[in-house]
């Protein structure tokens, strides 16, 4: 008994001793939610569905030399308009959106989905997971997947293996024959749906039938990656063009929401009004949480020689005194595109002349300005379908691009007048896209339709309609009407739609125009090794040249890009990857970039994806 | 049980009760540890007080224990020297942006007594005694200013800066004029406005197998500046014309970059790239430079050596001139300032010190 007695005071004791008032409890802060519902953590998901897409582009409209700056410096903060200095940056956005925006939440949404027996939640959150995944792994190669959200440092998985799920995956939310586990026809067979209006999926109003086509146009993007240095072979072609035209079936199919052509692409339509509400690419450049996202600094960009000249063939280049000048019956050049997507401004008319007057200008991928230029003299680019208007749309996916892989895949079929005359309906309708919010911007005051003229200004008038109707002939038909010249004698003078000669050059430099603000435009880039009339670099049988007059910046950061190396090596090293996100990655999960060779390694940033690799090194996309 | 373990346990009981809250603090209640002191606080009127001149402060303090009263109160105060040297080269024009800056901070005297003040002097305020007074600061701790000086005085110099600093400042421009082609406009502004005698060219030429014009009239008002600006041309806007040869590179084994400059009229080779390299004068190479996407100018490296030679000749104050304001660029600054402590004594001799130190600057 006394050893219990003794035992029982000094517990008493104990007890007296810690029972004081003060003790803290774990804070719970009643103003913030602490678990979600499915029907708030969609629109989430479905909003950051855009964003990933414009994070992704936002980068790579550099990358691709499309946009550069009027700068000239080897460092700063944007690497990637700059000299490629990346391992300075202190933050990529894209790679928070995949694993925490689009990843945690999707992970959440789905559980809910699961315990509340609502599968049309769980799959949306699977179809944008798998575009997500996809534009992630396609920036950064080898990443966490199957072991993410397991701890803060998991092991990456492979690209091939990140590949290898998503092809699966995209069979699964297909329903194709022989996936592993078919999702789609159990989600819209679901008799515990919830409804999911358009306040929940601003995108298709949980029309799954239409998210869908986004998995198809996922997986036809995914198998087209084969192209060229992969699998080239005719069946692997056929699976491409079948895979894309079920996307463009499906879009197709049922209610178009954007008319005949264009179908049911699916568009984050913005309403404009603050912050968020406004189109990442807008005027007001929305910022995203501060500092975890970048705004669109288009007040900072100005276009590239190659996009201008090569790409879009602007009038009279060459001559200093008279390139970029409008010209009535050919307007900027050979592309109508260039009223679309531009409005020039007043400025000295060269570094030697200082006679002022409106003119398309642009600049060499940094190589600076000049002291003459100011940025007002470079055109505006808050233009055309997405970047002109804060209430404008962010395509998750746009019908041209499925046009434009169908062409490809004929092309390395050797079917290459179908590759043209795709090529060639893809390209009136991007020119009409842009042209559409062109006349939203610039109704008639008589209700009839405009066209963009000198300093891009709208006209109604049925000769300025015509004449619009004449430079799209002549660009599209290669045809001289009236005064209006054909695009083979204009601008760089070259006709991209001729079918008994139609090239690779001539179907990817129309992509490159047509993936304006599009991830994708770098993708392609890197897919054809950036190959140049420089680099020499032939793609094929027949070494074609894909992107002639396309040239490294000038100004890289001279110890990553520049020093020890030849002249013919520098034309063929060009930046392949991001690197890791240094403010997580380099932080908690260290050792894994020290495995891969990642961890501040400049020479990382020049390997190339798996499907960027050299014709004949892998033979598969999924095998290790 | 056994009874150590009860012992034990209730030890770790009683333990626990006396130190597990902050706000029940027993031991505080039941000991009072420490030796009793005077309680003191300060305020000085100003933070700062001119050399020679007195600040003032009010003290407070009490006595607030038995056995003594208080005695007496006074200022203690350190003395600090904060020097700081620098001059910058202005020879070179704006382009070459250097100054080379020494700091020191010294303790000159340590904590002492400067003044007394009797408890008599001190009124009670009810609950406790106030006391104003003032303490004297040495004329002798008046600041120094050296600063963008007219004429050269090369003793006051020597007195004020570390020795070695004159050297150390030469050798550090040299080496930055000469290094790479950073400061290339800097070291032509060197050659131009500097009166380098034509013996040191000729004797430059002689040693190092080089060129440099002999001939330059140094009898003009410009000293032959306008001249030399001459001679020292490159080409700026690319043009055909300009056009006196070409260049190709290759990279050596260890990856360094080797320039091979060729004839303008050389049968060029397929499969090398060969960049212009245009006219300009003898000791410069003025090139396209592809990376760059502009034309470039840097001394030839036969050059350097004998620009090394050069510039070794001119003397720390040349330097420094700066010709457009007519005043040598050197700034040096010595001050003082007071660390500063109110100390009270009780009639036993103990000594409470304010917590408070006043830094008070010397002006």
């Amino acid at each position: 008994m006394n050893k219990i007695k003794s035992i029982a005071l000094a517990a008493l004791l104990g007890a007296t001793a810690v029972s004081c008032d003060d003790v803290l409890y774990e804070n719970v802060n009643p103003d913030v939610a602490h678990r979600n519902t499915c029907s708030l953590g969609l629109p989430v998901l479905v909003f950051y569905s855009s964003q990933v897409n414009y994070d992704h582009a936002e980068y790579n409209i550099y990358l691709s030399q499309c946009l550069t700056t009027m700068g000239k410096s080897q460092t700063g903060t944007y690497a990637y308009k700059s000299g490629w200095q990346f391992l300075t940056m202190n933050r990529h956005p894209q790679w928070r959106r995949h694993f925490y925006d689009i990843g945690v939440n999707g992970k959440e949404l789905i559980a809910n989905a699961e315990s509340l027996g609502s599968l049309n939640y769980e799959y949306i959150a699977r179809v944008i997971r798998l575009m997500s995944t996809q534009l992630t792994t396609d920036a950064f190669g080898d990443m966490p997947r199957s072991q993410a959200y397991e701890s803060n440092s998991p092991k990456y998985d492979t690209q091939a293996s990140i590949y290898d799920w998503m092809l699966k995956e995209a069979d699964n939310l297909t329903d194709e024959p022989g996936a592993e586990d078919p999702f789609y026809s159990k989600a819209v067979n679901c008799e515990t749906n919830q409804k999911i209006d358009v306040s929940q999926d601003r995108v298709y109003a949980g029309d799954l039938s239409k998210w869908k086509g986004l998995a198809y146009a996922i997986k036809a993007r995914l198998l087209l990656r084969n192209i060229p240095n992969v699998d080239r072979s005719a069946a692997t072609c056929q699976k491409i063009i079948e895979t894309a035209q079920k996307a463009i079936d499906t879009w197709r199919g049922g209610d178009a929401i954007y008319g005949a052509w264009f179908g049911s692409e699916p568009r984050y339509n913005f309403d404009g009004g603050v912050t968020e509400e406004n189109a990442q690419w807008s005027e007001s450049q929305p910022i995203i949480n501060a500092w975890e996202s970048r705004d669109n600094r288009l007040t900072e960009a100005v276009p590239s020689k190659f996009f201008m000249e090569n790409c879009l063939g602007v009038i009279n280049q060459g001559d200093e005194l008279k390139q970029g000048f409008y010209d009535k019956e050919n307007g900027y050049g050979n592309d109508p595109r260039l009223l679309l997507l531009f409005r020039p401004n007043k400025g000295p008319i060269s570094a030697s002349n200082a006679s002022e007057k409106v003119m398309l200008r642009y600049l060499e991928n940094n190589i600076g300005a000049g002291s003459t230029y100011k940025q007002s003299h470079f055109p505006t680019l808050y233009c055309g379908a997405y970047a002109a208007a804060k209430d404008a749309y962010t395509p998750l996916f746009t019908m041209e691009e499925l046009y434009f892989i169908q062409a490809e895949a004929y092309y390395w079929m050797g079917n290459k007048e179908q590759a043209c005359a795709l090529a060639k309906e893809a390209t009136r309708w991007n020119i009409q896209r842009h042209l559409d919010r062109f006349q939203k911007d610039n109704p008639s005051p008589t209700g009839g339709l405009t066209v963009p003229t000198d300093q891009c200004r709208p006209q109604g008038t049925n000769t300025a309609l015509k004449r619009w109707d004449r430079m799209v002939t002549a660009f599209l038909e290669n045809e001289k009407v009236e005064k209006t010249k054909p695009a083979s004698e204009i601008g760089n003078m070259h006709y991209f739609f001729n079918p008994s000669q139609y090239t690779l050059s001539d179907l990817m430099m129309q992509k490159y125009i047509a993936m304006y603000m599009q991830p994708e435009q770098w993708t392609d880039l890197r897919r054809y090794h950036y190959s140049n009339n420089r680099n020499g670099y032939g793609i094929g049988d027949d070494k074609e040249i894909v992107y002639p007059g396309l040239r490294r910046p000038y100004n890289l950061y001279q110890a990553f890009w520049i020093d020890g190396l030849t002249d013919a090596e520098k034309e063929n090293t060009w930046v392949q990857r991001y690197n890791y996100d240094p403010e997580t990655e380099e932080k908690y999960n260290l050792a894994e970039l020290e495995r891969l060779g990642a961890a501040k390694n400049y020479k990382w940033l020049r390997k190339p994806m798996i499907w960027a690799e050299d014709y004949g090194v892998r033979k598969s996309l999924t095998a290790e | 049980m056994k009874i150590q373990y009860k012992t034990l346990l209730l030890t770790l009981g009683a333990v626990a009760v006396l130190t597990s809250c902050e706000k029940n603090d027993p031991l505080e209640s039941v000991v009072e540890p420490g030796q009793k002191v005077p309680t003191a606080y300060w305020e000085v009127g100003s933070t700062a007080c001119k050399a020679g001149e007195s600040f003032t402060f009010q003290g407070k303090y009490t006595v607030d224990y038995e056995g003594a009263s208080p005695s007496y109160s006074e200022v203690w105060y350190r003395v600090v020297r904060d020097e700081s040297a620098a001059a910058t080269v202005k020879l070179g024009g704006a382009s070459l942006n250097y100054t080379k800056t020494v700091a020191d901070n010294q303790v000159m005297r340590s904590y002492q007594p400067i003044a007394r003040f009797s408890h008599d002097l001190a009124e009670w305020a009810g609950h406790e005694f106030q006391i104003t007074g003032s303490v004297p600061v040495s004329r002798t701790l008046k600041p120094v200013n050296w600063t963008d000086i007219a004429t050269w005085d090369g003793d006051r110099f020597n007195q004020y800066y570390p020795e070695g600093f004159a050297d150390e400042f030469n050798n550090e421009v040299i080496n930055l004029l000469t290094k790479d082609s950073t400061y290339y406009n800097a070291l032509r502004q060197v050659y131009i406005s500097h009166p380098f005698t034509m013996e040191q060219f000729a004797a430059a030429n002689a040693k190092y197998k080089v060129n440099f014009p002999t001939n330059i009239d140094m009898t003009k008002e410009d000293n032959g500046a306008g001249e030399k600006s001459d001679l020292w041309f490159s080409t700026t806007q690319a043009s055909e014309a300009a056009i006196i040869g070409w260049y190709y590179v290759t990279i050596d084994a260890a990856g360094n970059k080797i320039i091979h400059e060729v004839a303008k009229d050389v049968q060029k080779k397929e499969g090398i790239n060969y960049y212009p390299v245009y006219d300009s004068a003898e000791w410069v190479f003025c090139r396209y430079d592809d990376d760059l996407g502009a034309i470039i100018s840097t001394v030839r490296s036969a050059y350097i050596p004998a620009f090394k030679d050069l510039l070794a000749s001119i003397t720390f104050d040349q330097w420094i001139y700066d010709s457009a304001n007519k005043v040598y660029k050197v700034e040096f600054s010595r001050k003082y300032s007071l660390d500063a402590q109110f100390r009270v004594y009780d009639s036993n001799g103990e000594e409470g010190i304010a917590n408070d130190v006043r830094t008070i600057s010397i002006n």
